[in-house]
């Protein structure tokens, strides 16, 4: 407990975490703070390359290992499981219509690449070092859960009539969406140049890193307040609660995955924010495609207003503690 | 200097749709079209500001194109089947224009 307790104040206290909560009260205060869009679009390809380029270069020092086999395999599982445990639980606390409910599982079994990137550092932070090829594990655990959720909604696409060229489109734009092909872009280019690539760009991966996550985190802090602001209108009591149990449900059914694949404590860590994470980028784009009648206002309200900032400021440091309990390290 | 009637169709719809209705255009035939970035407004569901936005969801453009009365009716019945369930609006207009052989 005791160290569940001083990896929260460790994290709290970051910076990163500081500027998204100045953000976050900012705007639920009623400040107009805000970035342009094209700037927080910058600053969000710039960590996916960091943070990609990173874990190429660890993976170029780790080499292939079974680990990161399992681990991939383990992503691909989760994110499929995750939503049916969602889909079930939201079925039993909520009248939402299938495929609302549906819509709601997408986001829980997909992830947030930027939570993602917020447990890497809060990980290097406290000296747990994850496996460089959890960035590839974040790339994995993108799709299938979208996959599912179309399932569970009994494919309304099929219902509306949908061409088979947009479908194809919906997976091509799920499977292609900017984050992806820059994170796994650089997670090659790092895996391919290794030591001597990072010590070329080294000024420009690692010096700033910090300081545009908190710049970047600043912003979305106001998008989260923004987000939150809107749940309060549209979100019932146990639909927030939802949002602030379900990711530690997902992080519970990720630790047997953790272990089997073998990962150290902080590759665990990450798994576990990684099922803990819900989507508020991707998945949100592809729902408005192929469940047009899921209103965003339920299922953005709940993942960026309630979801995500619990898991930056509770959530990370508690499934880092988990997982330093349950691998050691 | 002489004019020629053409229609002009103009859709707002939500970024994550824009590939469906201009492949909508491209089967009707239509000759062109252009797409323009919405900065903010307001509609049925509320009003919305792309730089207080993250991702597409919700985020507007307008498409335009200008075509032939013929194009425009079947133009219209595509459009209509990708855009039903979404958030958006169409219109069709009366229009004149200069070289009528480009449409």
């Amino acid at each position: 407990m005791d160290s569940i307790l001083q990896l929260a104040a460790a994290n709290l206290l970051s910076p990163p975490v500081l500027f998204f909560i100045l953000g976050f009260l900012g705007s639920v205060a009623g400040s107009q703070l805000t970035l342009p869009e094209a700037m927080a679009k910058t600053l969000s390809i710039y960590l996916m390359l960091a943070i990609g380029f990173k874990g190429g270069v660890a993976l170029s020092q780790e080499g292939f290992t079974t680990a990161l086999l399992l681990a991939l395999l383990a992503g691909t599982v989760l994110s499929a499981l995750i939503p049916l445990i969602a889909f079930f639980i939201l079925r039993l606390i909520s009248d939402l219509p299938r495929y609302e409910l549906a819509a709601v599982a997408a986001h829980y079994g997909s992830i947030s690449i930027v939570t993602f990137v917020a447990a890497t550092q809060a990980a290097r932070a406290i000296g747990l070092m994850p496996e460089g090829f959890m960035v590839a594990v974040a790339a994995a655990m993108e799709t299938p859960a979208i996959l599912v959720a179309l399932y569970l909604a009994r494919s309304s696409a099929e219902r509306q009539g949908a061409s088979e060229a947009d479908k194809g489109s919906l997976m091509h734009e799920v499977f292609l969406n900017s984050s992806v092909v820059v994170l796994m872009g650089a997670f090659v280019i790092g895996a391919l140049t290794g030591e001597e690539g990072m010590q070329a760009v080294d000024g420009f991966i690692n010096v700033p890193f910090t300081g545009i996550l908190c710049l970047f985190l600043l912003d979305m802090g106001a998008v989260a307040g923004r987000g939150m602001a809107q749940a309060r209108g549209v979100l019932t009591w146990r639909l927030v609660a939802f949002g602030l149990i379900m990711p530690f449900i997902g992080a519970a059914v990720a630790i047997p995955f953790a272990v089997v694949a073998g990962l150290s404590a902080g590759g665990a860590a990450l798994l576990l924010t990684l099922s803990a994470s819900a989507s508020y980028i991707a998945v949100p784009a592809a729902m408005r495609l192929a469940l047009p009648e899921a209103r965003p206002s339920i299922y953005l309200s709940l993942s960026l207003g309630v979801t995500f900032p619990m898991n930056l400021t509770i959530g990370i440091p508690s499934y880092a503690a988990i997982a330093q309990a349950v691998v050691g390290g | 200097m002489e004019t020629h009637a053409k229609k002009q169709m103009t859709i707002i719809c939500e970024v994550p749709v824009v590939g469906r209705m201009t492949r909508a255009l491209d089967r009707v035939g239509v000759t062109g079209y252009t797409v323009f970035n919405a900065h903010a407004g307001k509609g049925s569901a509320g009003s919305w500001d792309e730089d207080r936005m993250i991702g597409d969801t919700g985020r507007m453009v307008m498409i335009v194109s200008v075509m032939s009365a013929e194009h425009a009716e079947q133009a219209t019945d595509e459009i209509y089947k990708v855009i039903d369930p979404q958030m958006g609006i169409v219109t069709v207009g009366d229009v004149f224009v200069l070289r009528p052989e480009r449409f």
